[in-house]
């Protein structure tokens, strides 16, 4: 079941094996501006600004509703649309320019659009001609995901969810994939198990392809990640590791325990409904070591719940599991709590409001796009290669934003000042992040695996950590502390 | 307790197909993905898939009713016009088609062709699995001038036949070449409409050559003689712009429907 490992030799290109010894980003954006066309009437409901990312190997989920930009992200990513401006490249290739890689690039879109045929199969078979392939495998692409009761029918008649299940199917499938662009790939497909999609793209990952997905959920994002990007009003602001640490308020770990009514006669000698076993094993787990927090749910007629949070999610498990054993509660499922995409909005503001910032239009030194072991490409770029100069001949910093004229900004170079709360409406006064320097430090390991978080550039404020508990300092904003009232962000 | 379960038989790895479901794999594992470079789709498989796009999106119910409507059309005019008079019916009838039926049936067939949309977005359903833009517009653009040539050729020969009446030329004749000015008409048009689809959104760039001819295709100046109105009209025994002659005619319908075509993949990109 696992992908054949891969190859050793050379360097890779749009015409060789991914995965060459030295990892390389295999997607990268440079000052990209671009828009979807989501809204009624093709209007734009969301777009991304002067936004830089270099990312490789690994699951990257970008976090951040539609009006943040995610479908514009994708739409670039996959070729649907050229950027407005700057560069998008996979594997050194534009993919809008470039058929060849649209083969490599399993992309899974908001909206569906499989090719019209008479039945889901001839549309498979379709997309498998496009992509080079040939053979009746159309069962191969829907069989793994247990859509095998999709092939006769009509894809006009297709639900929302099952289009997009079959789309999940064959972008999965894509044959020596390069990138792996998904939108929402644990939400609205209809797919039996959702757990095969992770299973999946760990596989993807470990195989050493790159995993991009857009989510609008912090939950699924948690799920997938090695590593999550928070995309805030088209800026891709900070960025946490896959545990979610810093990415809400809480920096601590949690797990939300579901508890059914015991049905046997037996068992309710100790409980009588699940209310009263969540109430007692709750009162276990707070007498446990390494927990920091507990509360109960008593859910009518649904399952109560129990939430737990600790140091680590292994403490947090191991209060759960003995206290489980010593109340006798039978524990029905367990969750990795997430905070909602409003505290993650506002854990951003807060964090963006606290900051002061050089002036914009003053040159700032832009940190590495990639931080060690990414080496630049030994050989000669490829004929096809439309890659700018920099990343050719050394991909350690993107070019420096060009300096504008003190009048254009309305004010006089050098002072720095506070940039208030940007405002949807607001013309982008916010300076321009760092570009986003990802990839994991070695091959990850089996279970799922961690990237490590990255040193912040120096001119720059960290935004990509919590920050430790230490004496105050100018513009630092505690974690831990609770939400400035004045933080109103929208629903996701 | 039930007995143990008797030894499960399987055929030997050699007798097995890629489908066959091996007994004691889940039937929900994935398969393994080989990480071979599949190659590139070539000129001719793209053209074959902009032709099944086509195909699959003209082969239904609306372009269906469009030519049945066409059809009636072309019907009740002949029949009227050989009521009115049976001399010259059969070049009132063909005027009448020439200048509304077919461009018409044309520009609806161009339109479903291109999903109703943009040419360049109409194609992504299969470009964006590695198949080139241009080529696939390509495909999509020569199946919906087939479809219309079709239909152009068939409203001309039953405007032929149904007005057909004492002193008109021989009917074959006229039905031959009334059918292959018919098909080169719609197929000129299906270009020039297919060309506007790429511009704005939705495609709605397809309107501006239907009101450009419907306003001054007919005219004797240079805008008239690179419309197909006038050229058809031409070819139809009437005075065409430019004062051109009916073989020039021809060059610029025939050269409209190819280099229009090609101008118009081209502008879909890669």
């Amino acid at each position: 079941m696992s992908l054949a490992a891969p190859a050793q030799d050379g360097q890779p290109g749009p015409e060789g094996r991914p995965g060459a010894a030295s990892p390389r980003p295999m997607l990268v954006l440079e000052q990209v501006h671009a828009r979807d066309a989501a809204g009624p009437h093709g209007r734009a409901r969301g777009s991304i600004t002067e936004l830089s990312m270099a990312i490789g190997q690994g699951i990257h989920v970008v976090l951040g509703a539609p009006e943040d930009g995610t479908l514009a992200l994708l739409d670039v990513v996959t070729g649907v649309r050229p950027p407005l401006r700057g560069k998008v490249s996979i594997n050194g290739s534009d993919p809008m320019e470039t058929p060849s890689v649209r083969a490599r690039l399993g992309a899974l879109a908001a909206e569906p659009h499989l090719p019209p045929a008479p039945s889901v199969g001839a549309s498979i078979r379709l997309a498998l001609r496009a992509r080079g392939e040939v053979g009746h495998r159309f069962d191969a692409v829907l069989d793994p995901l247990g859509l095998s009761a999709l092939h006769a029918r009509s894809v006009r008649k297709l639900s929302f969810a099952e289009a997009r299940a079959v789309e999940l199917a064959l972008a999965l499938t894509t044959p020596a994939p390069l990138v792996i662009a998904l939108h929402e790939p644990l939400s609205d497909v209809a797919v039996p198990n959702l757990h095969l999609i992770q299973e999946r793209l760990r596989e993807l990952a470990s195989a050493r392809i790159c995993v991009l997905c857009t989510t609008s959920s912090p939950a699924d994002a948690l799920a997938l990640a090695d590593r999550v990007h928070v995309l805030h009003r088209g800026f891709l602001v900070r960025e946490v590791g896959g545990d979610g640490r810093g990415l809400g308020y809480g920096g601590l770990a949690e797990l939300i325990a579901w508890i059914a009514a015991p049905s046997a006669e037996a068992d309710r000698g100790l409980h009588a409904t699940s209310g009263e076993a969540a109430r007692a094993l709750a009162a276990a787990i707070s007498r446990a070591s390494g927990v920091r927090g507990v509360s109960w749910e008593e859910g009518r007629p649904f399952a109560s719940r129990v939430r737990v949070q600790g140091d680590s999610a292994e403490a947090c498990a191991d209060a759960l599991i003995d206290a489980a054993a010593e109340t006798g509660v039978t524990i029905e499922a367990i969750t990795q709590g997430a905070p909602d995409l409003t505290e993650v909005r506002a854990m951003t503001d807060a964090r963006m409001r606290g900051r002061t910032f050089p002036l914009r239009g003053a040159p700032l030194p832009m940190a590495p796009l990639l931080s060690p072991p990414f080496s630049p490409p030994s050989g000669p770029p490829g004929p096809s290669s439309n890659a700018p100069r920099e990343a050719r001949s050394a991909v350690s910093s993107l070019p420096s934003p060009p300096a504008r004229s003190p009048v254009e900004d309305g004010g006089p170079l050098g002072r720095p000042r506070s940039i208030p709360a940007p405002s949807m409406n607001d013309e982008m006064e916010m300076p321009r992040p760092a570009p986003v320097a990802t990839g994991p430090q070695a091959a990850p390991s089996p279970g799922p695996p961690r990237g490590p978080i990255l040193p912040a550039p120096p001119m720059l404020p960290n935004i990509a950590e919590p920050r430790a508990a230490s004496g105050p300092e100018a513009g630092a904003l505690d974690p831990a502390a609770p939400p400035s009232p004045t933080v109103n962000e929208g629903e996701r | 307790m039930s007995s143990a379960m008797p030894p499960v038989s399987m055929p030997p790895p050699s007798a097995r197909s890629p489908r066959d479901t091996i007994p004691g794999r889940r039937l929900t594992a994935l398969g393994s993905r080989e990480l071979d470079v599949q190659p590139k789709v070539g000129l001719g498989a793209a053209l074959a898939l902009g032709l099944a796009l086509g195909r699959e999106r003209l082969f239904r119910r609306p372009t269906a009713l469009s030519a049945l409507l066409g059809a009636a059309l072309v019907i009740v005019g002949a029949v009227i016009e050989r009521r009115a008079g049976a001399a010259g019916a059969v070049d009132r009838a063909l005027s009448g088609n020439f200048r509304l039926v077919i461009p018409l049936v044309a520009f609806g067939v161009a339109a479903e062709a291109s999903g109703r949309g943009n040419l360049r977005e109409s194609v992504w359903p299969i470009a964006r699995y590695g198949a080139s833009r241009r080529e696939v517009a390509l495909g999509l653009v020569a199946m919906a001038m087939v479809v219309s040539m079709g239909l152009g050729a068939l409203f001309a020969v039953s405007s032929v036949m149904l007005a057909q009446g004492p002193g008109e030329p021989p009917l074959l004749r006229d039905a031959f070449q009334c059918a292959w000015i018919g098909a080169l008409t719609a197929s000129a048009y299906t270009a020039w409409f297919s060309l506007g689809a790429t511009f704005w959104k939705r495609g709605r760039g397809r309107w501006i050559p239907l009101v450009a001819d419907f306003l001054v295709g007919g005219s004797a100046g240079l805008v008239g003689a690179l419309l197909p109105r006038s050229n058809a009209q031409n070819l139809l025994g009437g005075a065409g712009a430019m004062h051109l002659s009916q073989p020039a005619s021809s060059g610029i319908l025939l050269g409209s429907a190819v280099i229009l075509t090609f101008v118009a993949a081209l502008r879909c990109r890669r």
